[in-house]
């Protein structure tokens, strides 16, 4: 009977038995949070809200897909430039480089979207919600991108760096045949997991109004009021997304751990 | 070969790894330096690799100037052969790969004049069976051997060695040495720091002690192994298995 409940210090290992009753322990557990709600809110379920409003729904879906699509395109690029320019020997590139990456990490992700839409974008005249949603998306994730991409650099040792020169590889050559290839297989893993961040902070541009994912649900809630079913249907499509990306990650990281 | 080395300074940020270090040799196929280690043996080796610059003074092989600009000297690098301890080898490559590559980019040989200069060396030292593996699936020994294969495909005439056995267990270094024996028979000049002794005094044409960044005694391998004069390399050589 203990052992449908415990795990020993020395065999971690879970029954088929035990499994089946924790799920089902968490899932009741879940049920009675969800019913207390219902019962305490009074509410009344309606979920063809969903199919209703399903236009709105795909839209905003789609808007963020594309959204996070670009930013990931774009943040890596900013990555893997800043992560040369803080090696750079311009001291200038260097220190740009530093200072992006520590006012990024260093402010919430808020912050930053408000600075930008009320400052930059009016600054620079842009327009186009699409556009100002991917620039703030991506320059937030380059930070991050940067730090991954960084740390992969760092963990190639020096010694490479030095045959590489001894054999006359260039500075070019060295990033590009020696340094990189290692790198991106290493950094895998927590990239999928920088990919999953950024799609799940994308919902925070809902702020300002760009026509992605959580202001599109939040519109339809608007509307219907069926605040229950509209959030749990938002959290839900971004599960869908998040989980394969979760066990990517998860398998990636198995993988290069074997092979190094 | 020919070296000349005259009054080199190599100041690290605290440590004096060469001090007015001056040496030179005329005519030997085969140089081996020898030393405790901190002694500066390596430092030595870097600066002929064209790795590091000196703090001051000159040093000439087979009659070129080392010259003090990057420039200059990345192009040097690209045509002296080195060998370092270990990891010379890049993970991420297969054997071919490792000799190929260098070939192919920095020497501009098309991809197959590249692939058929690397079976040759791979025949000719018995590696060919490996020409697909990465590094991690050789051993430390069969490692140095395609090393040493990379260092020889860009045609130098001479190659720096950086102690290429002391990594490696005993029982590997054999077929490492060998390969450095049969290269010097074949005519390719060779300049390598080690501790190995025996070997030393089996393949080395003339022999340089190093100790405190300066050339402290140097000579033939033969009066240097048999008739040490110096104080200090008498002592060195008593503690070291011949």
């Amino acid at each position: 009977m203990k052992n449908l409940f415990t795990t020993r210090e020395d065999n971690k290992r879970i029954t088929k038995a035990a499994t089946l009753t924790n799920v089902a322990l968490v899932g009741l557990f879940i049920f009675l949070v969800f019913l207390f709600t219902v019962i305490k809110l009074e509410y009344s379920f309606d979920f063809s809200v969903i199919s209703r409003y399903q236009k709105k729904f795909i839209n905003g879906f789609t808007m963020t897909l594309a959204i996070c699509s670009v930013s990931l395109f774009i943040s890596l690029v900013i990555g893997i430039v800043n992560a040369i320019a803080l090696k750079s020997n311009i001291i200038f590139f260097r220190f740009l480089a530093r200072f992006y990456v520590e006012l990024i990490r260093g402010t919430p992700f808020l912050v930053q979207i408000l600075f930008f839409y009320f400052i930059i974008t009016p600054a620079f005249g842009l327009k186009d919600k699409f556009i100002v949603g991917f620039l703030i998306l991506s320059l937030f994730s380059g930070a991050y991108v940067t730090e991954i991409i960084r740390g992969g650099i760092e963990s190639i040792p020096q010694s490479q760096i030095v045959t590489a020169n001894s054999l006359g590889f260039s500075k070019w050559q060295i990033y590009r045949y020696i340094i990189f290839p290692q790198v991106f297989k290493r950094i895998l893993p927590s990239l999928a997991g920088q990919i999953s961040s950024l799609i799940k902070d994308s919902s925070l541009l809902s702020i300002i109004a760009v026509s992605e994912f959580t202001m599109k649900t939040l519109e339809v809630n608007a509307l219907t009021f069926q605040t229950y079913e509209t959030l749990s249907f938002l959290a839900l499509g971004y599960l869908v997304i998040t989980i394969p990306i979760s066990l990517l990650s998860k398998w990636l990281e198995r993988k290069y751990f074997y092979e190094s | 070969m020919n070296l000349n080395i005259n009054n080199v300074v190599k100041q690290y940020e605290i440590e004096r790894a060469l001090d007015d270090f001056t040496f030179s040799v005329l005519n030997v196929p085969s140089v081996v330096i020898v030393g405790p280690s901190g002694g500066g043996k390596s430092t030595l080796l870097r600066l002929f690799a064209g790795l590091e610059i000196a703090t001051s003074g000159e040093i000439c092989i087979n009659g070129q100037e080392i010259v003090n600009d990057e420039n200059w000297l990345k192009e040097y690098r690209k045509n002296v052969g080195v060998v370092f301890q270990s990891y010379n080898l890049f993970p991420h490559w297969t054997a071919m790969e490792n000799i190929t590559m260098p070939l192919i980019k920095v020497h501009g040989y098309s991809v197959e004049q590249a692939k058929e200069a690397c079976l040759q060396l791979l025949k000719r030292f018995d590696l060919i069976e490996h020409i697909d593996k990465i590094p991690a699936k050789l051993s430390g020994g069969q490692q140095q051997r395609i090393a040493i294969a990379r260092a020889l495909a860009i045609n130098s005439e001479l190659l720096l060695f950086d102690e290429p056995t002391s990594a490696l267990d005993p029982q590997l270094t054999s077929g490492v040495l060998e390969m450095i024996v049969e290269l010097k028979k074949s005519g390719t000049d060779i300049l390598m720091v080690t501790h190995e002794m025996a070997f030393a005094k089996k393949a080395a044409d003339y022999v340089v002690f190093i100790d405190q960044g300066k050339a402290i005694e140097h000579g033939t391998a033969h009066e240097f192994f048999n008739h040490p004069k110096s104080k200090v390399l008498q002592e060195f050589l008593s503690h070291s298995t011949i």
